[in-house]
């Protein structure tokens, strides 16, 4: 029987979410605990070594050591996290969140689930996809396609609009980054003209602000008072909260007892905070979110009157000042055309019915995308009659992708043994000197090169490609004697590589130990191991099922879940022992 | 293919911008990115050029005339690679008539008038490629170049010349902002102001220019060197060794070329520069010269003619810082400061009127004294006044021979400046 659903997910920085696309309509699928379709992006081990993720990880998350938040924010980089002690990728982080998010939705469809569509922000650069694909491939899902926040949003949206004609802005503000994406939906085609963002600037920021105003006015009224390291924890918690409310209250007192310390004596945190206040704190930060607005619109030239419709999508644009910043930049209210909460990851989802052909042609939407940077080579040219090292860009930001193009160089001298290809990004389009573009750190180069005989340089040829996930690949070739180069992020040294992923694979596997429960468990299981390889393989078969079984139950601290796989290894076990 | 993009999207070419914008979203659902990239890529491309208006006129253009204007830019190509700048013009008109976005053929055009020294023309071409194309130095360039051109073509008691000066100089500003790394336009305004005798900001921006690509380096050798030409129509001939001390900390070590190089450049200038120097019997420029061949010897410092022609001029100067000391040393006999002054002009190539007269009444001016104190003088010129001594040893060697030789032969007299036949 083929699948009758489709599942996408929205990765996001501070929350996450599953959603499931069948019969038409496409639904989030609530956490079995809370009841509440949206999660937190949060992961923590606990000191008796349980593993936490999501909701349950809340009261761990914060203390020193034990939990991660906005791993998002780390992916591509190659930074590790470190948990009661042990190095994580950020891969591995959030493979816990999507392992989580794909057990919720297998529980409540009661169908294990392998491919998704995932969410990634548009300005999202290239290291940051492939380590999204990475996490779900840790995860054991297989990712049908990345597709861009916004461009979901606006998915959600024009599904059920497909008639409509218009210019449309997504204005995603999410926890961490910003996106503006310029749209123009015809004939039920969304083509993105352009999209513009700024990858540090979410929600997290204004958190920040509200805690540093927080903490400013109560310096002022105590200015010797000492805040422990957990206090300033709290803190984080409660300026999330002041935030929220301030969305919808004018003002708000914080409160936190015991607080501080000052002349030996504990003093509580109760501050009041306005909106007003806040507004003012949070002015440079809408300051960067109207620049990125002004970016996206110039990038194509479109005046804001053009925009017929405003999607605004992310959960910081509940706040009021921002709602206020988008209409006034449009001058148009933005409608409540889609949950700004849910949109991308039912959106993802509706992505993953249309490329598993579960939307009927008619109904249909097709996307196109653009790719949110430029990318570049150096390459030495003359300037004013001095050689330089200049940016010479194969893919301008804001270009539709697919995208490939062929250019032509020369080496610099015919006894040149080794040429080097190194790529940049352009975040505005502007460069003209590596220096003002990104070192992406992916670089290779064709070496052994005989010198040329006729005394001239070899041309060098550079074909460049970018693909509708957003991955790029750089294929430098000689064509004169036959050697090329091929660079991508997935050749590149900060990605992880084969032998990489089957540790992060075996480091998930051994959080089972990391429950208080699995004391009764490790000899039974390390015995197990051991016996694996005299067995048949049918007997190894239900064996490594029940080892499976046990260690998942452990590793998500579902007792009756551990009690039975507990017993069943056991009576796998004796069976095994006492056979004839 | 002709009007490959109007086939691509299933249109004519006469198609209007509704139907080409119908035509590709048409399309993008039938060829989508996802299930047909090629093909996509294809309608994309031809949807760009057409659903921009210039560029379709651009690209219409092309179709309809592709060949005749590929011709003409070879010709125009041919007759500017002769210098025939006159006839080049009316083919890159004709181009840019079919194709007014040939920016390449503007460009041209502005250089061609330039050449023909016909300015007003010119900088309506640069004025017009700047406005169209904002974001690209080399017009600016250009067009800061065109001001400049004009400025110098113009006598210099035009009182249009600083205007345009200051025209070249906003121009140039302007690629400046959009490539600082640059150091061409720098060296442009430098200069300019070099030609106002504006010696201060001509410096300012000469360091600019060596700052430009954000390293000093061998590379700004040239930017240099014109510091030292500025500090000589500046008279500050002493920083000219500080620069060129300069330029010895950022000359590649054990690259003799390089070095060899450097030191002719600063040969060749130091001897100009003495030419100009003798030429006008002036002490000042010998001194400039003087520290050009210092600098030059620096670099390399075994070069014959740089060695004897820095010697020459030393000498020179040194003889002229001396000659006024010697008039009024009492030790030496009357007569002598005359020669000293007489060979030190001689020297600087000053016109002496009458000079066999003048050198023989000289002569008989020292044999007046008696001959113990002209060998005392001579000496004393020898010991304490050797760059003078320099400036002709056998004249003075001989005043001294013939001094001794008449003290103790009295009775010999007679034109003792004929003897040496200068």
């Amino acid at each position: 029987m083929s699948k009758d659903f489709a599942i996408g997910i929205d990765l996001g920085t501070s929350t996450s979410e599953i959603c499931v696309y069948r019969k038409g309509e496409s639904q989030p699928i609530p956490d079995p605990n809370t009841k509440v379709p949206i999660i937190p992006s949060i992961v923590a081990i606990s000191s008796k070594g349980e593993l936490l993720v999501g909701d349950l990880a809340r009261s761990r998350v914060d203390l020193p050591g034990e939990g991660i938040r906005e791993v998002k924010r780390k992916m591509g980089t190659g930074e590790k996290v470190i948990l009661q002690g042990k190095e994580y990728r950020p891969e591995e982080v959030s493979a816990l969140i999507l392992r989580k998010l794909k057990e919720n939705a297998e529980e409540a469809l009661g169908t294990t689930i392998k491919e998704v569509v995932i969410s990634v922000p548009a300005n999202f650069p290239d290291a940051s996809r492939q380590a999204t694909l990475t996490a779900g491939e840790l995860a054991g899902l297989k990712v049908l396609r990345l597709i861009n926040e916004p461009t979901a949003a606006a998915l959600a949206f024009g599904i059920n609009n497909i008639d409509v004609e218009e210019q449309l802005v997504v204005f995603d503000f999410g926890g961490g980054t910003l996106d503006i994406t310029v749209l123009e939906m015809v004939a039920g085609v969304l083509d993105v003209k352009s999209s513009f963002g700024d990858s540090h600037l979410g929600g997290k920021d204004f958190d920040e602000t509200m805690k540093a105003l927080i903490l400013g006015k109560f310096e002022a009224e105590y200015p010797d008072a000492h805040i422990s390291e957990k206090s300033r924890y709290a803190l984080k918690d409660v300026a999330e909260s002041a935030k929220k409310v301030l969305s919808t209250q004018h003002s708000h007192t914080v409160f936190v007892s015991n607080f501080a310390l000052q002349s030996n004596e504990l003093i509580d945190l109760d501050v009041e905070v306005t909106r007003q206040e806040f507004e003012q704190a949070i002015a440079p930060l809408l300051e960067r979110a109207r620049e990125c607005v002004r970016q996206a619109l110039n990038a194509k030239k479109i005046r804001p009157s053009a925009i017929d419709r405003v999607l605004l999508v992310g959960g910081t644009t509940y706040i009021p000042a921002v709602r206020r910043l988008a209409s006034e930049i449009f001058c148009r209210e933005p409608l409540a055309d889609v949950n700004p909460d849910l949109a991308v990851g039912i959106g993802a989802s509706i992505s993953a019915a249309l490329s598993q052909d579960l939307i009927s042609d008619e109904s249909s939407i097709i996307l196109t995308d653009v790719a949110p940077f430029g990318l570049g080579i150096d390459v030495i040219s003359e300037i004013g009659g001095q050689k330089m090292l200049t940016y010479q860009p194969l893919i301008l930001p804001n270009t539709t992708i697919p995208y490939s193009v062929t250019k032509k160089y020369s080496l610099m001298r015919a006894d040149q043994t080794e040429v080097e290809i190194k790529l940049y990004q352009d975040h505005k389009g502007n460069a003209r000197l590596p220096q003002d573009a990104v070192d992406t750190g992916i670089v290779g180069s064709i070496t052994d090169i005989p010198p040329a005989s006729n005394g001239i340089p070899y041309p060098l040829e550079v074909e460049f490609s970018y693909d509708t996930n957003g991955i790029a690949t750089v294929k430098a070739s000689i064509p004169a004697i036959d050697k090329s180069v091929e660079i991508s992020y997935g050749k590149s040294a900060s990605r992880m590589d084969e032998g990489d992923k089957t540790e992060a694979k075996d480091r998930l596997q051994e959080l089972w130990r990391k429950n208080e429960k699995a004391k009764g468990y490790e000899a039974i299981v390390d015995k197990a191991e051991r016996f694996m390889a005299d067995i048949s393989a049918e007997e190894r078969a239900s064996l490594s099922e029940a080892l499976r079984e046990l260690k998942e139950a452990l590793t998500n601290d579902d007792a009756s879940k551990i009690e039975t796989a507990g017993e069943r290894l056991v009576d796998l076990m004796f069976d095994l022992e006492n056979r004839e | 293919m002709a009007n490959e993009f109007y086939q691509v999207l299933e249109l004519s070419p006469q198609a209007t911008q509704e139907e080409i914008k119908r035509s590709y979203f048409r399309l993008v659902r039938k060829y989508s990115p996802e299930k047909d990239p090629e093909r996509f890529k294809s309608i994309r491309e031809a949807y760009e050029t057409l659903s921009d208006v210039k560029a379709r006129e651009n690209y219409d253009s092309l179709q309809q005339n592709g060949e005749e204007i590929s011709e003409l830019t070879n010709q125009a190509q041919e007759k500017m690679s002769e210098g025939e700048w006159k006839t080049a013009i009316p083919i890159l008109k004709k181009i840019l008539v079919f194709l007014p976005t040939a920016h390449q053929a503007r460009n041209q055009l502005g250089i061609c008038f330039t050449r023909e020294q016909d300015w007003d023309n010119a900088l309506k071409v640069y004025r017009k490629l700047t406005r169209d194309n904002p974001d690209v130095p080399l017009y600016w360039s250009n067009y800061g170049a065109t001001f400049k051109q004009y400025a110098e073509s113009l006598p210099d008691d035009n009182p249009k010349k600083k205007e345009l000066y200051q025209q070249a100089r906003e121009q140039f500003k302007k690629a400046i902002d959009l490539e600082p790394y640059n150091s061409e336009p720098y060296l442009e305004n430098s200069r300019s102001y070099t030609e106002e005798a504006d010696y201060t900001r001509a410096l300012s921006w000469k360091e600019r220019a060596i700052g430009a690509d954000g390293k000093t380096d061998f590379q700004d050798f040239e930017a240099l060197f014109y510091i030292c030409i500025i500090y000589l129509r500046s008279g500050e001939f002493d920083k000219i060794q500080t620069v060129a001390q300069r330029i010895i900390s950022l000359l590649p070590t054990n690259d003799e070329d390089i070095r060899q190089y450097v030191a002719a450049k600063f040969y060749n200038s130091g001897l100009e520069i003495a030419q100009i120097g003798f030429a006008n019997g002036n002490v000042e420029l010998l001194k400039a010269a003087s520290s050009f061949f210092k600098a030059a010897k620096t670099f390399d410092p075994d070069d014959e003619d740089t060695k004897r022609l820095k010697g020459k001029v030393d000498q020179i100067i040194q003889a002229y810082e001396k000659l006024d000391s010697l008039k009024e040393d009492s030790q030496i006999s009357p007569g002598f400061y005359n020669l000293a002054a007489f060979y030190l002009a001689s020297a600087l190539n000053e016109e002496i009127e009458d000079a066999d007269t003048l050198l023989n009444n000289i002569i008989n001016l020292i044999f007046r004294t008696n001959q113990t104190n002209i060998i005392n003088s001579v000496r004393r010129i020898k010991s304490f006044y050797f760059s003078i001594y320099q400036l002709n040893e056998s004249l003075f060697d001989k005043i001294e021979e013939v001094a001794q030789e008449r003290a103790s032969k009295p009775s010999f007299f007679g034109g003792i400046g004929k003897l040496f036949g200068f």
